[in-house]
């Protein structure tokens, strides 16, 4: 179930409002689903956000048990086929001077040799909302949890809206990560080190 | 609790304001944004969301409100059931300090924000250092404390002033506080370490007004204690109601001499000059409302008390001394037949004075009660108050 969870609001990064999205998957990594279902889709809905067929699907089965409306559920507009993302990415931060990065630091001593983490990648987003790091990170389990953790880790360095980016292994990457991932740089390895981040 | 609904907002603002310094400042800006756009499933699911991912515990009456509230708009009241819940809250230590002016960059960003605001009665600014890791972003952090009167609308107020300052790029805890209500220990202390931010009209103390809440019992806003602005005893008045606030007016300025040195302009394009908001001791006669008798003119703009500086909108159109008595000697006397004061009026005066009469002439004819009440003044209170449910904004009564 959680995996489920996860992989939607996976799916729903650069699509969901920052603010909103770091909160739902630090929801999930708690195991407040329950709020979690009634959010959700409410969100989904007044944004007019859009899903795929397999959104929908993953949206009904990880959220539905605990409580989602189905009548709100099915309201959520369909989707053929996820548009390019509208942001661009960037190795480095446009608007930061070249010192060290004490994230960066932090993550790396934090993630480096760890089990059930892989490759752990970083970059920059520019969009509408300013400039945000990306963390892509491939993990074989505990994805949700790890998610959350990071996420609270980058908010304690300063980060308001964390885009933490939790890859389960096999995944087919929405557009939106492909394009992150294209342009990050490696981070660290944990101890799964064959665990790559691979452009699909 | 009443069913009564209309309540709700103002109920809903004093659980989140009951959270603060619990719940992270993000999630309390996001569930005053979703509350001030009418959104309060929202806002409250938001708020029962982050409590149970932080393990933040609550007590008791406080699930007992969320519940209620959730059960209001009509959401899940059995997503309380897992809050943690404890009977005295654990010590969050926060430090306040205004050493380095907290307002020094943010004044006029405040002032801007607060202008088209209504009731808004003072707005100061302190540091805030929170223990490591509580809030991101780097230590002290800026906090606006915003008071507001009884017209004020605290869900609004608290939106408006958080999107001004992050338009700007400015990153604030942004709270307001109602007139007359309990201080929890965290605003108190907040307010007691505070400065205040000179907007139109406002007094600036440099000693914060406050009382403090009493020592280790935090909480609910409806249980009585300590009070903003020590007014339990006195409350004051009720602020005079001024006709629509014209645009934000510098402080030094007052409302009447920026009005006549714009009237040139306005007077064409408006169909009768604004209206003054004055206090001028008024009783009824049989003839109709006259002034007050009293020795001069200028004595009884002696007489007149000091005006209190607490609603900027008053302030702001309030008459000078001498324009008072040269307008009460105006009035004192027949219109059809000009004074010589009435003679050496400006344009801009003789509208006003015209304006007045036209008033009075009206409120003769409708037989409109008057009371001694020292000032005259346009009152909508009674229309807000029937739209928020309750008097004073659904607080209880002290």
């Amino acid at each position: 179930m959680s995996d489920t969870c996860h992989e939607l609001l996976l799916r729903l990064a650069g699509r969901l409002p920052d603010e909103l999205l770091w909160r739902y998957r630090d929801w999930a990594a708690s195991d407040a689903y329950a709020v979690l279902a009634r959010s959700l889709p409410r969100t989904l809905l007044h944004g007019r956000i859009p899903l795929t067929d397999h959104e929908m699907r993953l949206l009904q089965d990880a959220l539905v048990p605990y409580g989602a409306e189905p009548g709100a559920v099915s309201s959520v507009k369909g989707l053929d086929e996820l548009p390019p993302t509208d942001y661009t990415f960037s190795p480095e931060s446009p608007d930061r001077v070249p010192m060290g990065d004490s994230a960066t630091v932090v993550l790396g001593a934090t993630l480096r040799g760890r089990h059930g983490v892989g490759e752990v990648r970083s970059c920059w987003r520019i969009g509408p909302s300013g400039v945000n790091r990306v963390l892509l990170v491939a993990a074989t389990t505990g994805h949700a949890r790890l998610t959350g953790e990071l996420q609270r880790v980058l908010r304690a360095l300063g980060e308001h809206d964390p885009c933490v980016e939790v890859v389960p292994s096999g995944l087919d990457l929405p557009p939106y990560h492909r394009a992150a991932l294209a342009a990050s740089e490696p981070v660290c390895a944990g101890a799964e080190s064959d665990e790559h981040l691979v452009l699909s | 609790m009443t069913n009564d609904g209309v309540g709700l907002p103002v109920r809903l603002h004093d659980l989140l304001l009951s959270m603060a310094g619990r719940v992270d400042d993000d999630a309390l800006s996001l569930a005053r944004e979703f509350l001030a756009v009418g959104e309060l499933d929202r806002s409250i699911e938001l708020l029962v969301g982050t409590l149970l991912a932080g393990g933040i515990p609550v007590l008791p009456d406080e699930r007992a409100a969320i519940t209620w509230i959730l059960h209001e708009v009509r959401s899940d009241a059995s997503l309380t059931d897992r809050l943690p819940v404890v009977e005295m809250l654990p010590f969050l230590r926060h430090r306040f300090t205004s050493e380095t002016d907290p307002a020094s960059d943010v004044a006029s960003l405040l002032t801007r924000a607060v202008s088209v605001l209504p009731d808004v009665r003072s707005v100061r600014c302190v540091w805030r250092s929170s223990p490591a890791g509580a809030t991101p972003g780097p230590l002290p952090q800026r906090m606006v404390l915003v008071d507001i009167g009884p017209q004020g609308f605290a869900p609004a107020t608290a939106y408006r002033v958080d999107a001004v300052l992050r338009k700007a790029g400015v990153r604030a805890s942004v709270e307001v506080l109602t007139t007359g209500t309990q201080l929890s220990d965290y605003h108190a202390s907040a307010v007691t370490s505070s400065r205040a931010v000179p907007i139109s009209g406002s007094p600036v103390t440099p000693s914060p007004p406050a009382q403090p809440a009493p020592p280790a019992q935090p909480a609910m806003a409806h249980e009585p204690a300590a009070t903003w602005f020590d007014q339990s005893e006195e409350l004051p008045a009720p602020a005079p109601v001024a006709e629509p606030t014209p645009a934000p007016e510098p402080v030094e300025e007052t409302g009447s001499r920026r009005a006549r040195s714009s009237s040139s302009n306005l007077e064409g394009s408006q169909p009768f000059p604004p209206k003054p908001v004055k206090r001028i001791p008024i009783v009824p006669t049989e003839a109709g409302i006259e002034l007050l008798p009293g020795p001069s003119p200028i004595d009884r703009a002696e007489m007149l008390p000091e005006p209190t500086p607490i609603n900027r909108a008053e302030v702001t159109t309030e008459l000078k001394a001498d324009e008072l008595a040269a307008l009460q000697a105006a009035l004192a006397e027949s219109p059809a037949e000009p004074s010589s004061v009435d003679a050496n009026l400006s344009e801009r005066e003789r509208a006003l004075l015209q304006q007045l009469h036209e008033e009075l002439a009206q409120r003769e004819q409708t037989g409109a009660k008057t009371t001694d009440s020292g000032r005259w003044q346009i009152d909508r209170s009674s229309s807000r108050q029937s739209a928020f449910g309750v008097a004073n904004n659904g607080h209880q009564p002290q």
